[in-house]
């Protein structure tokens, strides 16, 4: 069963002899439960593909369905909700609210949703995580790896349909990127999570079920591992 | 709490140098705001309070109308209450111990007279019936032998000329040969119950009557004054007045005027308007360092919101988040800024109160007048200014673009048009200002604007301050002289053994005198009249005027044509008849419901030559006696050249004279049996003096010691208030322009500090690959003078012209104040401020450690 359906999916930049194709009638589908990571050289589309996904841009043509929903046809209040309750988000800069502290970060999508917090999977995902011992630290007392796990716990909580997480080891050592990939493999094969990855990684890509490669804002290459 | 609220209070708590900046902006704004309000309110009540003690509870009052007429007044039902005098009539005093005041005049009125005019009981209790009366201190100082509890036998008639006309308080004592009293009742028996202070609604100081009051139990209006006091005066006023002719109504000037009722003499409607102005100059200092505060607080962190989006939050939600911090802020500032608003006024007020109470003996009470409605404004006014200072820029940052400004990449938006391109070899300081002036072109655009309108507010401040308390000064009616002396001798024996003693006592700085007299009447030559002169007597049907002759002193007249550059031997000739005159006419002007005063003048010409028909005491008496005469008849024609001065600059002595309508011819006394038969009989003297009080003291001695029959007053004492309230302007406008510039200082340091630090880690990373501290001062150093270039540019422009306009907002005919002064304090405080700014901002990136402030950034 395909949870996304990208279909003809264009987007560009700039204008006339300025203009640049990010994204170039880019077709495929995610079925549900797939790991799927976009790998491409930089400047390839993948962030762009990623933040067309999650709702945050507008492409120039072509549709995103999300779970039979073309995502497009939402506005205001209705997106917030789709990004909010559909998909995760994880970035490479974390991108945390500096003024909550882990828990708090971890719980706001449930709380901007104005629901109650289920308190035993909070606990429950902070060690998963391991980060039982630091929720009630504030962001710029935690370490990258830290940052970045609290970012997970934020996409995980609301039991979202998809995970998109760009380039989520990007500002990671080794150690660490290991331990989030890890986390994630774990995630997909425990309770059927839907991930997007982008990275430019191929070690970590053969992490993932299928790899589809960016060039130019096409897909040259759609591999199952 | 809700995870927005909780964001925006963390917020706050984060960034706590700009919460204190924005916070110490509300509280001075809310407190700002507080004081003008309550101030104008309190000064409202205390000058109505203050009124009605001096002048009396009531709006005008009638005389000479039929009974018919005040119940067709009364049945309007727009008359709150209505007081009445009957003038019972005059007794005559056997052996008088005051010559000039020779009888008793009984005025009978309602009780409520007691609570509508200002009759201050001394000693014992008001009248209960006809029979008992209150006497006035003077009478009781003057025949120490009566007392409360005694009766006495008075019978009262009519007091008339020996023409037969009936004469009134207003006309002083001619002596037994030229009046009487006629048509004499019966005599009763008066008890008295109590002393009042003097009448002085009824009684001048040259009445002949003692006035008694005693109690009117007659219900009627017929030949009775009566006064009225409304119901809701503003609406009703003109309705009301409007019934009664012209010629028998007269109205409580003051009192309308603090009321707001009247249209030019508004005082209420000018103090309003004052503090429209200053309430405007404080909303948009307000409005400025608070939205200020508010849009660098959201640019900061509209990469808070652009994440909180990308996780769902909703465009309301982001709302809410600075909408909450604008209510964490009103919650606690507002109530805080209102107290503290509220108690400085209370102290000023208790500190101006005990002033005017020490210097004066009026005692007036400065009370603090707040009510529910002024603090309800006050607090719509500041949660409507904090959330919309709040919700304009939160609005502004929900529509931008929510990767690119995660990406921090919104900023650099350089259109290949506008594109630097500079015409030679620039170095990098300057090109980084001008790229950084590119990238973060709002964000200049709120500094240059906190910095444009903090010197226009400072120099429109101080330049309103310079025309209100010309205006206070201008509007008072403040006196040249301290203490006032007249006496009822002849002129030389007047000023031999009066004037001359008085003028040297110790104390008395400046001093003059002047006698005045009905001289006659000016028979008109249209020609020689102004075209204002001229419709003005046509459309009262008069071809006359009347002129009085004021003599004064020799030597203060020379002194005075010396000033007035003329050739004072020409006006000291018996052969020439030459004398000065001040020809101007008041004249009313209605118009609709409102009234102004236009002053004519009378002559077209500077110097003019007419006739005066002149009527020596007997003439007068004869033409006085003959009711048919012709006034022709009874004068003789003396011809005289007149120049024509004006009513400004006039000396000590004259300077009453500043606001007489009419005519009015000066001659020194060496020229008096020139213009006139008789010797004048009544003698004004005026007195300067620093320590009037003592002076006064020092003078009532000699008179009494000297046993010389003159009255004395220190007149300064009642013009007190004014001074106090011209002081009380000044101060005010002091510490106005204070708070003001105090507003707008921590305005600039906020937002040109912020536009700063808010680029640290572009300036960290400069540092981080090797900018040398020089380089980075140099940076600092040519974007804060381009701050200052543009904000002068602007500021200067602006200042001149708001200082222009401002001035319309008393009077066209106000003189521009260039306010060269304050321009300079502007531009000087502008620099320093600059340079105070400059100077933390580059301590505070200095200082700080490369990693710290990246990692921090970085979070």
């Amino acid at each position: 069963m395909n949870i996304i359906e990208i279909i003809a999916l264009t987007k560009s930049y700039g204008a006339e002899e300025r203009k640049v194709t990010a994204l170039d009638a880019v077709t495929f589908s995610v079925t549900k439960g797939e790991f799927l990571a976009i790998v491409g050289q930089s400047g390839s589309g993948k962030s762009t593909l990623l933040h067309l996904l999650a709702g945050l841009d507008r492409p120039d043509c072509g549709s995103v369905f999300v779970d039979g929903v073309d995502i497009f046809t939402l506005k205001g209040d209705s997106l917030a909700e789709y990004r909010r309750r559909q998909i995760g988000i994880i970035y490479q800069f974390y991108n945390l609210i500096p003024v909550l502290t882990v828990e708090e970060n971890v719980t706001l999508p449930v709380r901007l949703d104005n629901k109650k917090v289920d308190k035993k999977r909070l606990a429950d995902l902070l060690s998963m995580l391991n980060l039982s011992d630091r929720k009630t630290h504030l962001p710029n007392q935690l370490s990258g790896g830290q940052q970045q796990r609290t970012a997970i716990a934020r996409a995980l909580f609301f039991e979202p349909m998809i995970i998109l997480a760009d380039e989520p080891t990007g500002n990671l050592d080794t150690n660490n990127s290991n331990d989030i990939i890890n986390y994630l493999a774990r995630l997909n094969k425990e309770f059927s999570q839907t991930i997007l990855l982008i990275t430019h990684d191929e070690k970590i890509a053969s992490r993932a079920g299928r790899v589809v490669t960016l060039s130019d804002g096409k897909i040259i290459k759609d591999v199952r591992n | 709490m809700s995870i927005i609220a909780l964001i925006a209070l963390r917020s706050l708590k984060k960034n706590k140098s700009r919460t204190t900046a924005t916070a110490v902006g509300i509280f001075l704004s809310i407190l700002l705001m507080t004081a003008i309000i309550v101030l104008v309110m309190s000064l409202l009540s205390s000058l109505i309070v203050t009124t009605i003690a001096s002048k009396g509870d009531w709006h005008f009052f009638t005389w000479n109308i039929p009974s018919e007429q005040v119940n067709f007044v009364l049945e309007t039902g727009k008359v709150q209450e209505t007081a009445t005098i009957y003038n019972v009539g005059y007794a005559a005093i056997v052996n008088p111990s005051n010559e000039r005041k020779p009888y008793i005049h009984h005025s009978a009125v309602s009780m409520s007279i007691f609570q509508m005019l200002p009759i201050i009981l001394i000693n014992g209790r008001l009248p209960q019936n006809p029979n008992e009366v209150l006497l006035p201190t003077h009478f009781a100082n003057d025949y120490k032998d009566i007392k409360i509890g005694d009766s006495i036998v008075l019978s009262f008639g009519k007091r008339c000329s020996i023409a037969g006309d009936e004469l009134s308080q207003n006309s002083n004592y001619m002596g037994t040969s030229n009046e009487g009293i006629e048509q004499l009742g019966e005599s009763k028996i008066y008890y008295i119950v109590g002393i009042t202070e003097e009448i002085n609604f009824i009684e001048n100081d040259f009445s002949p009557g003692y006035t008694i009051l005693s109690l009117d139990t007659n219900a009627g209006f017929d030949n009775k004054v009566v006064y009225y006091r409304l119901n809701n005066p503003k609406a009703n006023f003109y309705a009301v007045t409007s019934i009664v002719s012209e010629t028998n109504i007269a109205y409580n000037n003051d009192l309308l005027s603090v009321q707001g009722i009247v249209g030019k003499e508004n005082l209420r409607g000018s103090i309003v308007a004052m503090a429209v102005v200053l309430m405007l100059i404080i909303t948009v200092a307000s409005s400025s360092l608070i939205s200020n505060s508010f849009m660098i607080s959201v640019s900061e962190r509209i990469k808070q919101y652009a994440l909180l989006c990308s996780i769902g939050a909703t465009k309301k939600q982001i709302i809410q988040t600075v909408v909450y911090e604008a209510l964490f802020l009103s919650t606690f500032l507002i109530p805080l800024g209102l107290a503290c608003g509220i108690g400085c006024v209370a102290l000023s007020l208790s500190s101006i109160g005990k002033l005017v109470s020490a210097s004066s003996y009026l005692n007036l009470v400065f009370k603090l007048n707040v009510n529910a409605l002024a603090v309800a404004s006050i607090v719509i006014f500041g949660v409507s200014l904090i959330l919309l200072s709040a919700f304009l820029p939160a609005l502004q940052s929900v529509k931008k673009h929510i990767i690119a400004t995660i990406r921090q990449n919104d900023e650099i938006k350089i259109r290949k048009e506008k594109a630097l391109k500079p015409k030679k070899e620039k170095s990098i300081e300057a090109e980084l200002v001008g790229k950084n002036f590119q990238r973060f072109n709002k964000k200049y655009r709120y500094v240059i604007f906190s910095l444009v309108c903090s010197m226009v507010l400072f120099v429109a401040t101080s330049s309103y301050c310079s025309y209100a308390t010309i205006w206070i000064n201008e509007s008072m009616e403040l006196l040249d002289y301290d203490i006032v002396c007249n006496t009822y001798y002849d002129v030389y024996k007047s000023i031999n053994n009066v004037y001359l003693p008085l003028s040297e006592i110790v104390g008395v700085s400046d001093s003059g005198w002047f006698s005045s007299v009905d001289a006659g009447w000016i028979v008109f030559d249209n020609s020689a009249l102004t075209d204002s002169a001229s419709q003005y007597y046509s459309e009262r049907n008069e071809a006359k005027e009347t002129i009085q002759y004021v003599f004064v002193d020799d030597l203060r007249f020379i002194s005075l044509m010396t000033k007035l550059h003329k050739d004072v031997s020409k006006f000291m000739n018996k052969n020439e008849m030459r004398a000065i005159i001040l020809a101007n006419i008041d004249a009313i002007r209605i118009s609709g419901n409102d009234y102004t005063t236009e002053t004519i003048d009378v002559f077209i010409d500077k110097t003019v030559s007419f006739d005066i028909n002149y009527m020596n005491n007997d003439n007068r008496q004869e033409y006085y006696s003959n009711p048919d005469a012709d006034f022709l008849d009874y004068s003789k024609r003396i011809s005289i050249t007149a120049d024509v001065i004006s009513r400004k600059n006039l000396s000590v002595e004259l300077s009453n004279l500043s606001q007489a309508s009419g005519i009015y011819a000066i001659i020194p006394l060496t020229m008096l049996d020139a213009f006139a038969d008789d010797i004048p009989q009544m003698v004004q003297m005026f007195f300067k003096a620093q320590n009037h009080k003592t002076v006064f003291n020092r003078m009532e001695k000699f008179l009494t010691s000297n046993n010389v029959d003159a009255f004395l007053d220190d007149v300064t004492i009642g013009y007190e208030m004014q001074q106090n309230t011209i002081a009380m302007v000044n101060i005010f406008s002091k510490v106005f322009i204070i708070v003001v510039s105090m507003v707008m200082i921590l305005s600039v340091l906020n937002t040109t500090l912020a536009s700063v630090l808010i680029r640290k880690r572009d300036f960290v990373i400069l540092r981080s690959i090797g900018m040398s501290i020089r380089s980075f001062v140099k940076t600092m150093l040519y974007e804060y003078s381009l701050y200052g270039a543009v904000s002068i540019i602007l500021g200067l422009s602006l200042s001149f012209l708001i200082s222009w306009i401002l001035k319309f907002s008393f009077s066209a005919s106000m003189k521009f104040i260039l306010p060269i002064n304050n321009i300079v304090i502007a531009l000087l405080s502008i620099i320093f401020i600059l340079a105070a700014s400059m100077t933390y901002a580059i301590y505070k990136i200095l200082t700080d450690n490369i990693i710290d402030s990246l990692k921090t950034e970085i979070t």
